[in-house]
């Protein structure tokens, strides 16, 4: 046999060699701390937090190995917004029972969600500044803060007790008692809650009636009186299965009405907001926008038009400056010489040189590019119908006579050249500009031909030329 | 009838989560087994005294 506290073996006499404690008393111990867990589970199950609390706490006084009873205790805290209890409480059981610990998964929950966190910490400072200003008499701020803190914590106890407290310092009875249903909601036996509700309902038995909905929560105490420790070790099997909705149960609770004022406030507080800005504020800045709009399109409009001017006086001075550089440049190309063809000087010189060398051909050429309107110099025009007289009559009867038997013998394209040439050289040629309408027609270029006849009808209308031109139109159609 | 002033001075300030350390370590940690086993211990060493 071993030692149910410290697991060494016992000895003959039934005592510990470890610890030196008898097995019966070690084992009273147990079955009176497993007792008052029970008791303490009872309670926790009709929500007499309180009450589970003292027998907890005594549980653990009998025992302070039994894991049960300690995990249950930090629920209870936890349920009434004790948190750091709470965790004090789980940390102690992780401690004596590392593994296969429910507190393991309390601890967790909390510390994983660090928000959470975060906002039961935000809360507990709140709530001890809201005791300061208690203490200091700041009963406006005491109450703000505390809402606040109701608000971030619905199941806070003592927060709750406070604000009746509060409430009843201000003489607001109802408000008041409101607080404290909400106290007894969670904490069913709570003896401050109850004692504040005496006092200001003035029926001692008001507040079991009106908050517990017909809950029994003497069950607990009339039950538990009858449990022996011997039966106790049977029952203790409530605890594991109604603990995770224990630490679930914060979510159960509906806010408090404070939140819901607080929301319907802040919604109120929106709307008179954008109505505000809608009337009042849009309007105002809608007709500075629409001011500002029509002064600015006014400038731009001046500014717009005084632009146009400008470029409209611009555009004046470019034509006429235009029209001047193009009279100068006239001028400079007479005064110069110069021509399309190039100057014209040069040109006549070459076809002096030309004609001397005994090229009449390209003397000829030289003196087409010759425009003599554009020559002023008197000598140059004498020298340019010298030329002209001596050069073009010979050249152009040398490439009449040429188109002319390249007509003959069918070769066509050359014949168009030359006879094209002859007419070039001298305009009153009609025999050329005929056979350049039968080279035409040869080649069935017939509108070319048709053209060609036309011109010889016109320039020589009585000659046999034309006679014969319009035969030959007859015949093409 | 309710005193405002010592009703209020039942409310302590909560501890905060910082200070979860120091409740550990305050947590009662004894319970009745181990009274009995100190004074168990305390009666062997006076009996050895004598």
């Amino acid at each position: 046999m071993n030692c149910m506290r410290c697991g060494a073996p016992l000895l003959i006499n039934g005592t510990c060699s470890q610890c030196g404690l008898k097995e019966a008393f070690v084992k009273k111990c147990i079955r009176t701390s497993d007792y008052y867990y029970n008791r303490g589970l009872d309670k926790a199950q009709v929500r007499d937090l309180s009450g589970a609390i003292n027998d907890l706490k005594k549980a653990l006084h009998y025992n302070k190995y039994n894991i049960q009873a300690r995990n249950l205790l930090g629920l209870c805290y936890h349920e009434m917004g004790e948190m750091v209890s709470a965790l004090s409480e789980w940390i102690v059981s992780q401690h004596f029972k590392p593994e296969d610990n429910d507190a393991d998964d309390y601890i967790k929950s909390i510390q994983h969600n660090s928000a959470r966190l975060q906002e039961v910490n935000g809360t507990i400072r709140k709530y001890n500044q809201t005791l300061t200003y208690l203490r200091q008499g700041d009963y406006d701020l005491a109450l703000i803060q505390l809402k606040r803190v109701l608000g971030m914590s619905p199941n806070f106890v003592n927060g709750h007790l406070l604000l009746a407290l509060l409430f009843i310092k201000t003489d607001n009875k109802e408000k008041a008692k409101k607080a404290l249903r909400k106290v007894l909601r969670i904490d069913a036996n709570n003896t401050l809650a109850l004692k504040y509700y005496r006092e200001i309902a003035g029926n001692p038995g008001i507040s079991r009636h009106v908050e517990n909905g017909g809950r029994k929560e003497n069950a607990a105490e009339t039950g538990g009186n009858q449990i022996t420790p011997r039966e106790s070790d049977e029952r203790k099997i409530k605890h594991k299965e109604i603990a995770p909705s224990n630490q679930l149960s914060i979510d159960q609770y509906v806010e408090s009405s404070n939140n819901k004022y607080t929301f319907v406030g802040i919604v109120v507080g929106l709307l008179v907001g954008i109505a505000v800005m809608y009337f009042l504020f849009i309007p105002q800045k809608t007709a500075e926008l629409a001011n500002s709009y029509d002064t600015l399109k006014q400038e731009y409009n001046e500014e717009l038009s005084s632009k146009n001017k400008t470029i409209s006086g611009l555009k004046d001075n470019a034509t006429s400056l235009e029209q001047s550089v193009n009279q100068l440049t006239q001028e400079l190309a007479k005064a110069t010489g110069e021509s399309s063809s190039g100057n014209v000087f040069e040109n006549i010189m070459n076809a002096a040189k030309s004609y001397m060398d005994g090229d009449e051909t390209k003397s000829a050429e030289y003196l087409t590019r010759v425009d003599i309107k554009d020559v002023d110099s008197k000598d140059a025009k004498k020298l340019y119908n010298e030329l002209y007289e001596k050069v073009m009559p010979k050249v152009a009867a040398q490439a009449y006579n040429k188109g002319y038997s390249q007509l003959s013998s069918g070769n066509y394209e050359e014949a168009l050249e030359n006879l094209t040439l002859a007419i070039e050289y001298d305009e009153t040629n009609e025999d050329a500009l005929y056979y350049l309408g039968r080279t035409y027609q040869h080649m069935m270029k017939y509108d070319k031909a048709k053209e060609t006849y036309q011109k010889v009808i016109s320039k020589f209308p009585d000659s046999r030329r034309a006679r014969q031109a319009e035969d030959n139109m007859a015949m093409i159609g | 009838m309710i005193n405002f002033e010592e009703e209020i001075k039942k409310f302590k300030p909560s501890l905060e989560i910082e200070d979860v350390e120091n409740a550990v370590y305050e947590n009662e940690m004894q319970d009745i087994m181990d009274v009995m086993q100190m004074m168990a211990e305390q009666g062997n060493d006076n009996e050895s005294q004598q």
